[in-house]
């Protein structure tokens, strides 16, 4: 009984936030088809701690920091950097005033390390506080600081970059 | 930080999620689902695993300990004596006697004097070099 209970309510919740989360997920890692594997295991992971996850209330910051954790778990585990930036995307450019932008931003946004990726996302996408984030990625306060302002500076080089290779091109 | 850079790379991650649409891509609930009861199968029996390790330890160990209890053997009186070992008190001490009459083997005989070894025509030996009241007796009549 309790276990068609919490499985009811987890299918809800699921259905109606897995799309978010891969979302997320895709700036992440760059990638639609990683990004539903990461969905995947953050929702499996949410599955298995169900029960204390619902008692402790929260359950969409907790599924997103499940995703998070497991991003970064598997950059450390794995050792890949994401090679996507340099394959096409995996569908065309929808009509736009600016699609050479949005594609350098994609690549400037890849060119992060995993971690200050984390951060910004977590901190500029999700609009989470400095505590929420450093709570999601198991830091201190103040490395979250530090690596919102380093990524944010790296990122910004990073797209002066490809601006003036493209505009030199 | 202020609100411009946040704001500016929110629209940059809108962007991006814009330029590459999200594919068409089953729901991974059903999957998510079979996964999770795995883990928690899995957890289950790692749990059911380590208490029965833990109650098995336990239960090894207190047979152990009685049986070395049955095997325990009454300790050893120290060399020299005769009946098992009493409680031995670290220093014990009993009260010296005050004015007391009775001779006390550390006294000095009267009209000894403490240099009375040097003096002693009979030739007192010292056991210990010569020092302490004791020594001084050993060989007096």
């Amino acid at each position: 009984m309790r276990k068609a209970v919490r499985e009811r309510e987890f299918r809800e919740f699921a259905e109606a936030r897995q799309t978010q989360l891969r979302r997320s997920a895709y700036l992440l890692c760059g990638d639609w088809h990683q990004a539903q594997d990461l969905t995947q295991t953050a929702l499996m992971k949410l599955y298995a701690a169900w029960g204390r996850v619902t008692r402790d209330g929260n359950v969409d910051a907790y599924a997103r920091t499940i995703l998070t954790r497991t991003f970064i778990d598997q950059q450390r585990k794995q050792g890949w950097r994401e090679e996507s930036v340099s394959e096409p995307p995996d569908l065309p450019s929808t009509a736009s005033a600016t699609p050479e932008l949005r594609l350098m931003m994609q690549e400037a946004l890849m060119e992060l390390p995993p971690r200050y990726r984390a951060v910004l996302v977590l901190r500029f996408w999700e609009d989470w506080t400095v505590e929420q984030t450093a709570h999601a990625l198991r830091v201190s306060p103040g490395t979250v600081k530090s690596q919102s302002a380093r990524g944010l500076a790296r990122l910004k080089d990073i797209v002066e970059r490809l601006t003036s290779e493209r505009t030199g091109r | 930080m202020d609100k411009h850079d946040s704001d500016a790379l929110h629209t940059a991650f809108e962007m991006v999620l814009r330029s590459h649409p999200a594919l068409p891509l089953p729901s991974v609930t059903d999957a998510a689902i079979a996964g999770g009861r795995r883990i928690r199968r899995r957890r289950t029996a790692l749990a059911a695993v380590s208490a029965l390790t833990v109650v098995s330890t336990v239960v090894v160990a207190v047979a152990l300990t009685g049986t070395d209890a049955e095997r325990t053997t009454p300790p050893l009186a120290p060399i020299g004596t005769t009946g098992p070992a009493a409680p031995a008190t670290p220093h014990p001490t009993a009260p010296a006697p005050k004015d007391s009459d009775a001779a006390s083997p550390f006294q000095p005989t009267a009209g000894a004097t403490p240099h009375q070894s040097q003096n002693d025509p009979h030739g007192t030996v010292s056991v210990s070099g010569g020092r302490g009241a004791a020594a001084r007796r050993v060989g007096t009549p």
